[in-house]
């Protein structure tokens, strides 16, 4: 018996970029300011060769980065120490999960006054929205990992670094990747949303505003969709480096 | 405190509320606790370990113990291949590779661990193939005393009966101390010299016997326990 094929994967994107192309011909499409695809192409092109483009896209993907950053290191050190002592983790879960819940968009004016307008409310923003998608799931894949394996590691008279080596680390590691994926996805919606606050000179976000201002649909939709291609690159790469990293089955 | 015992359980309670248990394990000897679910044998047996501290009482033990803990699954490194779970207890001690593949070997011939099984990772394996991994990596620890939490509950008949009579050896030959945690009649005959029934309400000990006297008090005495 065969095999039922599966569909490609080119078939999503295909139908959307259809649908897309379908509605911009149309009457409605136009009432909607939806822009062709010759239209955003060419806004791409406009922003490309006069480098404007290019610097909000580094401006952004750098505050980004630097928070997702901070984030992966603070979170995923704080989630490993945390989750490998599972009765200080359960302690200190529902603090963690309560912070986690409050939006950073919040946090940002405060981050404003407290740090001043500058750069670092901006990164300190990005980091506090990414961090719990770290520090959470590293500390509970440690936390509800089988007593056995540390067991096993302690009566092995492996201790401090070695016993990170060989337990904490590994144990961690499936969960810091993941987490890190979300905090990168957390850590580019955030950068935008600043940077449509107040402040900044340049970036996605104050390209879109700008676009949405000057009534400049294209560039809003060439902005919305290369936030999308920067976020799906940076996802698949650490989707690689999963794959290379762990070659077991967590679990 | 009595002369050449290996371990020794003094007033030992394993929790708050379970009753004293004094017990003496001398080299050579493998003593096999019985008694109901929730007794504390496990919890003696961590104890003995060095992997939990007793609720009261004082504890005699070597430095260093093999242990199979009841959940061998999970007490398996799933990042690591089954050689390098064998060989965790060796890695504090620098050895060589071939020093390291040397115990491991012996470890791995002694349970009858299949060598083919050695690159693979643990979880690719049966639930007996995994207890094996478990038992072999107790043993590589070269240890006075060997510490079996229900060791060999996952195996099908002919391997668990053959893995006695490998272990027994094991033992015999390097004269190690055994305590070992077990409901089956023929894993206590087949592997211990002695056998401690914890009962009462509180988990006293209220029999302890050679296996010389036979089948029949250790079948009544189980079969009392379980009740």
């Amino acid at each position: 018996m065969r095999a039922p094929t599966s569909p490609s994967r080119a078939v999503a994107p295909l139908a959307l970029l259809t649908l897309w192309v379908a509605a911009s011909m149309t009457a409605w499409g136009r009432a909607h300011s939806i822009p062709t695809v010759l239209e955003v192409v060419r806004a791409a092109a406009d922003g490309a060769g006069d480098g404007t483009l290019l610097r909000d896209c580094v401006d952004t993907l750098a505050r980004a980065l630097a928070g997702a950053g901070v984030s992966v290191v603070v979170g995923g050190a704080l989630g490993l120490w945390l989750g490998a002592r599972p009765a200080l983790w359960h302690a200190v879960e529902p603090t963690a999960d309560f912070v986690r819940s409050i939006p950073p968009i919040l946090v940002y004016p405060l981050l404003l006054l407290g740090l001043g307008y500058n750069e670092g409310s901006r990164v300190a923003a990005v980091a506090f929205g990414a961090f719990g998608a770290v520090l959470l799931p590293v500390a509970a894949a440690l936390a509800r990992a089988p007593a056995a394996r540390a067991d096993v590691v302690r009566l092995a008279g492996l201790r401090g670094y070695e016993a990170f080596r060989a337990l904490h680390l590994p144990e961690g590691l499936p969960a810091l990747i993941t987490g890190a994926r979300l905090a990168l996805t957390a850590a580019l919606v955030i950068a935008v949303v600043t940077e449509m606050l107040v402040g900044s000179r340049h970036g996605l976000g104050v390209r879109a505003l700008a676009a949405l201002q000057e009534y400049r649909p294209e560039r809003l939709w060439c902005v919305v969709l290369l936030s999308g291609a920067i976020n799906a690159a940076l996802s698949g790469a650490l989707v690689a480096l999963e794959r290379r990293l762990v070659r077991w089955e967590p679990g | 405190m009595t002369a050449g015992a290996l371990i020794e359980l003094t007033g030992v309670r394993a929790f708050a509320a379970a009753a004293p248990v004094t017990l003496r394990v001398q080299r050579g000897e493998r003593v096999a606790l019985l008694g109901r679910n929730g007794i504390g044998k496990s919890t003696l047996l961590r104890a003995m370990a060095g992997l939990t501290r007793p609720a009261a009482g004082s504890l005699r033990r070597p430095a260093a113990v093999g242990y199979v803990p009841q959940d061998y699954r999970g007490s398996l490194l799933p990042w690591l291949s089954v050689l390098e779970n064998v060989a965790l207890p060796l890695r504090p001690l620098r050895l060589t590779r071939g020093e390291r593949d040397a115990r491991v070997d012996a470890a791995v011939s002694a349970v009858s661990l299949p060598s083919s099984l050695l690159d693979k990772m643990p979880q690719r394996l049966s639930g007996g193939e995994q207890q094996l991994v478990a038992v072999a990596r107790a043993l590589t620890w070269q240890a006075p005393a060997l510490l079996l939490d229900e060791a060999l509950s996952a195996l099908d008949g002919s391997t668990r009966a053959s893995l006695r009579g490998r272990l027994g050896a094991f033992m015999d030959t390097r004269d190690l101390a055994c305590v070992l945690v077990s409901h089956d009649i023929d894993d206590v005959l087949g592997l211990a010299t002695r056998w401690v029934v914890l009962g009462g309400v509180a988990g006293e000990v209220v029999r302890d016997e050679r296996t010389s006297v036979g089948r029949g008090p250790l079948e009544s005495a189980v079969h009392g326990a379980a009740q």
